[in-house]
């Protein structure tokens, strides 16, 4: 990756949205972001605004100086690349045209060099397929390219959809709603490595699991109730996750941060009363 | 040699111009129906959806017989026009009753997988809009004078005729205009196949695409029913085959094959229609006619997809069990 690369900032203003989320600022620039919440915490509604695909009922979004909330949907999609929660795809659809949205219906047909017919962005030209073949890679799934997306496993298919939001080069925010869902060890071994070596990108990855949160670095965001209550470095944050939940955490150290528990409720007392 | 009252000799009509134009008649509205029917069923990602399933037609048809009536009572001429804006006006309201509901159900839209009974539901809204329309369509023709009442009954079962070379102008400039549209919105189309957030993410304006194309196939479908009367189920076997037969890779394709398929298939239709006069003495409404042939292999359509699903869903269902077999 170059040096060169701009630097984008997406900043939230006063945004709220009933009964979800309250962010009275925040400004993420570019590094791994890592969000991390309980069920209901406004994980999703958080990214699903960085992505600028929802509406605030009130408050303001820009990514670098432009408003998000105006900013025409083909526009907005060119500089945002991102994966919702539960992701669907057409029937029929293959494995490589739907890694291929990722550049060629999201960026149009500008991002195609025309003589060569080659794609030519930030990490400089080369073809679609070499693309398509080099992000499928990182992530596992380069046997899995002509093979229709409905005969994959939740998985596999859960790969294939990160896999087109990583693939383009040029977006100036990337953001990842639960991308390790449904993820053997495997698999988010290697999307942990795909996102470290996007780790000069403005990234947001919401995790439901602290241990990956670890495992990826960066800058913390936990929410609880609606409300961004640890905003630090990661792994000094973590010693914070503490106030997210009921759960205490407990960091599992091998000289090295290795993981992290989170103590589960006892099991539930069957015998009952009497 | 054609005589007219008292043995006058009448002008020998142009036969074969008058049979070309209402098998360009059949072209134009074949080719509307099935191009609406196709893009409505990518829009709504639903495999039912058709201009008269979805009350589409039925909205126009009532559109039609009320400005007919308020034309009659008012005094001026049941004019093509007053009867084509009437039934475009009767089909927007139809669709956005649609639109509102199907919108309602799937509760903002942001969450496409729960969207898989939204399609019966807007079933449901064709069953009652046509249901109201033909009733609104019965109650006109009683109210009117017998003379102004025999042409409504078009709007209940549509058959061809020969047009006024105006109106086939106009219906046929509409087509094509419209045809072209909803191709265009085809690979936006084509990306909304993967949820309404999905396709967001990829950079369409889901809203403006849902004013768009439901606006332009209110509008063909308003100058079809205006035209011919309501003809169903051509809409809906045309897409059908089309993506049967591999044509339909992508929806503005599919649009496209549609439209020429489905000018095509009327244009038989009506032949056949014509060609009951043979056997039954009387010629047939093609509108009854592509019920005959379109309510039947729509069944064996939906039998077919039925045993499909079940066998998909057994298949999944053991693939899951030997993955949580292995170790």
């Amino acid at each position: 990756m170059t040096a060169t690369r701009p630097h984008h900032v997406l900043r939230l203003q006063d945004v709220v949205v009933a009964r979800r989320l309250t962010v009275p600022s925040l400004t993420v620039v570019p590094g791994l972001t890592v969000v991390v919440g309980d069920n209901g915490a406004g994980k999703s509604t958080l990214l699903d605004l960085c992505a600028g695909v929802s509406r605030p009922g009130s408050g303001a979004l820009f990514l670098d100086d432009v408003s998000l909330l105006t900013l025409p949907a083909r526009a907005r999609a060119q500089r945002i690349a991102s994966l919702g929660q539960r992701p669907q795809a057409a029937a029929g659809l293959l494995v490589h045209e739907r890694i291929a949205q990722g550049l060629v219906a999201r960026r149009g047909h500008g991002v195609f060099n025309n003589a060569s017919n080659s794609v030519v962005d930030g990490a400089g030209a080369d073809s679609l397929a070499a693309r398509i073949e080099a992000v499928a890679a990182e992530l596992g799934i380069a046997g899995l390219l002509m093979r229709p997306l409905t005969a994959l496993s939740g998985g596999q298919r859960q790969r294939v959809h990160v896999a087109r939001a990583l693939i383009d080069a040029d977006a100036d925010a990337i953001v990842l709603d639960e991308p390790f869902a449904g993820l053997d060890d495997g698999a988010s071994g290697l999307l942990v490595q795909a996102l470290a070596r996007r780790r000069d990108r403005l990234v947001v990855v919401s995790v439901h699991d602290l241990s990956l949160a670890l495992l990826l670095g960066g800058r913390l965001l936990g929410l609880k109730d609606g409300a961004i209550v640890i905003d630090g470095p990661l792994p000094d944050a973590i010693e914070a996750a503490d106030r997210l939940g009921g759960d205490p955490v407990r960091v599992v150290r091998d000289g090295e941060w290795v993981g992290l528990l989170r103590r589960r409720p006892g099991p539930p007392d069957l015998s009952g009363p009497g | 040699m054609l005589c007219g009252p008292g043995g006058v000799a009448l002008p020998e009509p142009d036969l074969l111009a008058l049979r070309a134009s209402r098998v360009a008649l059949a072209v134009v509205v074949g080719a509307a129906l099935s191009a609406t029917g196709a893009a409505l069923q990518s829009l709504l990602r639903n495999p039912l959806a058709d201009p008269f399933v979805l009350g589409v037609s039925g909205g126009a048809a009532m559109g039609a017989a009320v400005s007919v009536a308020i034309a009659v009572a008012v005094g001026v001429g049941t004019a093509t026009s007053v009867v084509t804006g009437g039934a475009v006006v009767g089909a927007l309201v139809a669709s956005a009753l649609l639109v509102a509901f199907v919108r309602l159900r799937e509760g903002g839209g942001h969450d496409g997988a729960d969207n898989a009974h939204a399609g019966g539901h807007a079933i449901l809204v064709g069953v009652v809009v046509n249901a109201f329309s033909w009733a609104v369509v019965a109650t006109v023709r009683t109210m009117l004078p017998a003379f102004d009442a025999a042409g409504l009954s078009v709007w209940l079962i549509g058959s061809l005729h020969y047009p006024e070379p105006s109106a086939l102008v106009v219906a046929a400039v509409a087509t094509v205009v419209g045809v072209a549209m909803l191709v265009a919105c085809g690979p936006s189309l084509g990306l909304l196949q993967g949820g309404d957030d999905d396709a967001r993410r990829l950079g369409v304006d889901v809203e403006r695409l849902g004013v768009l194309v439901v606006g332009t196939a209110s509008v063909l479908t308003g100058v079809a029913v205006a035209t011919t009367g309501v003809i169903g189920f051509v809409g809906l076997l045309v897409p059908h085959a089309v993506r049967r037969l591999g044509a339909g890779r992508h929806d503005g394709t599919t649009i496209l094959v549609s439209a020429l398929g489905g000018g095509g298939l009327l244009a038989a239709l009506d032949g056949a229609a014509r060609g009951a006069f043979v056997v039954i003495g009387s010629e047939l409404p093609v509108g009854a006619v592509c019920a005959l042939v379109g309510a039947p292999v729509l069944a064996l359509v939906l039998i077919r997809e039925a045993r499909g699903r079940e066998a998909r869903g057994r298949e999944t269902r053991g693939r899951d069990a030997r993955a949580q077999a292995r170790p």
